[in-house]
């Protein structure tokens, strides 16, 4: 009896895995067929005459849109813009769409995700992590050499848009810097050719705690420092997964931009992903007796004065 | 009684030599093959959909594609049966006539019905490649009921009969491009596929939306 029951939800779960999967490049594949309604290229935003130095940030995979960041994620990009005043951080770029649409946003199913959310916020951690698996996904559809580039190509237009509007500009002395955390490394590394063709500027990645493939992007950044916590272990497993990470593929894009400097490793002793211990957990010190957060702002500050 | 055709296809993919069997002796034996092959090839062309996704084709030619994808299937089948058949014979295996062949080695393509499970993010590459060794391992048990063969010999002439298939295919390698460009433009209307990478050259551009 409990066996059949055992059964039964083990062949539910791999249909319902199988068909979030199934669907996951649907969004990507509609956006570039047409679809979904048109995607156009925003202008840079008109007056604004000085350019700025502007930090993209993508957020991890437990991201539900671009306008509602988790609260510590919210905390540490205060840190970070405490730390460099004359930056403009862009927080609002949901980078696990190829539209930067939220999944609480004009979507199908934004009622489904929304109740996810207030699931989320009161504490079911069962349910609502679909939205990472939901995510998850979509990382696997950015790493995928059938998808990422179409992926990556909506994405990278959305950063343009949001990037431009904070008063970047390309012509400027700064590169475009990407903060990405988790799997919003990916999403960086995979829109950074695109960034490229489109602002004819530098891009400048920090991987933080980055689930990232060897993916082709490498090849056009300017430098991309990997932030890897201690006891990290999802960066870990981005290690083994991917095998264009293993040190046997001497060629891959990754192999051969860490032999370059442009990967440059950066380890942050002490720390793990997620909360507790993780790099933007507020309840968790080093032994230096400061917050991960504040240790972690100070580190990716140092990186952005430097470029 | 003859097993269903769903009994078929579950007896190929555990590799049942008795399914098997019963495929070679069935007279619904054929047209279980050829519906598997069809249905197996148009899974796969949908798992590979998004050649024809970027190509932004009309519903009809996406249509007309996967039944194309079938046929294909079909005739990519046939050619590797009909080199296993003759060199089966050279392996000492039993003369069994052409459509008994067919019959147990079309049904042996069964694992890629799930063709479709390519379409998935990241794996779905690496799926494809675990579908066709379980296709071989599939022509392998089918070569072995169907000529008599022990599995090492019917695995070599499995073998044998595949790199021969995939030496003619390069030696007409320009009939059969010029084959796959006429089966792409029937199908899709557009004269050569764009590449997932060509993405990057329409980027910022906007007539490709028109």
């Amino acid at each position: 009896m409990i066996f059949d029951l055992i059964t039964t939800l083990l062949v539910v779960a791999v249909v319902g895995l199988l068909l979030i999967g199934l669907l996951a490049p649907m969004e990507s594949l509609g956006w570039w067929a047409g679809w979904s309604g048109e995607s156009h290229l925003p202008p840079p935003e008109a007056g604004v005459t000085q350019p700025k130095h502007v930090l993209v940030y993508l957020s991890g995979i437990g991201s539900i849109s671009g306008d509602e960041l988790l609260a510590e994620e919210a905390l540490f990009l205060d840190h970070i813009q405490a730390l460099l005043p004359d930056v403009v951080i862009v927080r609002d770029v949901f980078p696990y769409s190829v539209k930067g649409v939220g999944l609480t946003s004009a979507r199908a199913f934004a009622r489904f995700w929304q109740l996810l959310d207030r699931m989320r916020l009161r504490g079911d951690q069962l349910l609502s992590s679909l939205i990472n698996l939901r995510n998850v996904f979509q990382v696997a559809v950015a790493a995928d050499p059938r998808y990422g580039p179409i992926f990556s190509c909506g994405v990278a237009q959305v950063i343009v848009g949001k990037a431009c509007a904070a008063g970047y500009r390309p012509d400027g002395p700064r590169p475009l810097v990407l903060l990405g955390y988790s799997g919003g490394a990916q999403v960086a590394v995979g829109a950074a050719p695109f960034l490229r063709h489109l602002l004819g500027a530098r891009v400048h990645v920090i991987s933080l705690g980055g689930v990232l493939d060897s993916d082709p992007g490498l090849r056009v950044l300017s430098r991309m420092d990997h932030l890897v916590g201690e006891h990290d272990l999802m960066e870990r497993i981005g290690r083994i997964v991917y095998p264009g990470r293993w040190p046997i593929a001497r060629e891959s894009a990754w192999n051969v931009a860490r032999r370059e400097g442009v990967v440059r490793i950066q380890p942050m002793p002490g720390m793990s992903h997620n909360t507790p211990g993780g790099y933007m957990d507020p309840g968790a010190r080093t032994n230096s007796g400061a917050v991960n957060p504040e240790v972690t702002a100070l580190v990716i500050a140092s990186i952005v004065r430097s470029t | 009684m003859d097993p269903s055709f769903g009994e078929f296809v579950r007896g190929a993919l555990r590799l049942d030599r008795t399914t098997f069997d019963l495929a070679e002796h069935s007279p619904f034996g054929l047209r279980v093959a050829l519906t598997v092959l069809l249905l197996a090839g148009g899974s796969e062309t949908l798992g590979q959909a998004v050649v024809l996704v970027l190509n932004r084709v009309s519903k009809r030619r996406f249509a007309l594609a996967l039944v194309l994808g079938g046929l294909e299937l079909v005739f990519e089948a046939l050619v590797w049966i009909a080199i296993v058949w003759l060199l089966a014979g050279l392996f000492g295996g039993e003369r069994a006539s052409f459509l008994p062949a067919v019959r147990v080695l079309g049904l042996a393509y069964a694992p890629l019905l799930f063709g479709a499970l390519v379409f998935l993010p990241y794996i779905g590459p690496v799926l494809a490649r675990l579908l066709r060794v379980w296709v071989l391992l599939a022509v392998v048990t089918g070569t072995s009921v169907v000529f008599g063969l022990v599995p090492v010999v019917a695995a070599v002439a499995a073998v044998t009969g595949f790199l021969a298939r995939w030496l003619l295919l390069r030696l007409f390698g320009q009939l059969a491009r010029t084959a796959d460009r006429w089966l792409w433009r029937t199908s899709t209307g557009h004269t050569a596929p764009l590449r997932p990478t060509d993405a990057l050259l329409r980027v910022g551009s906007q007539e490709h939306r028109e």
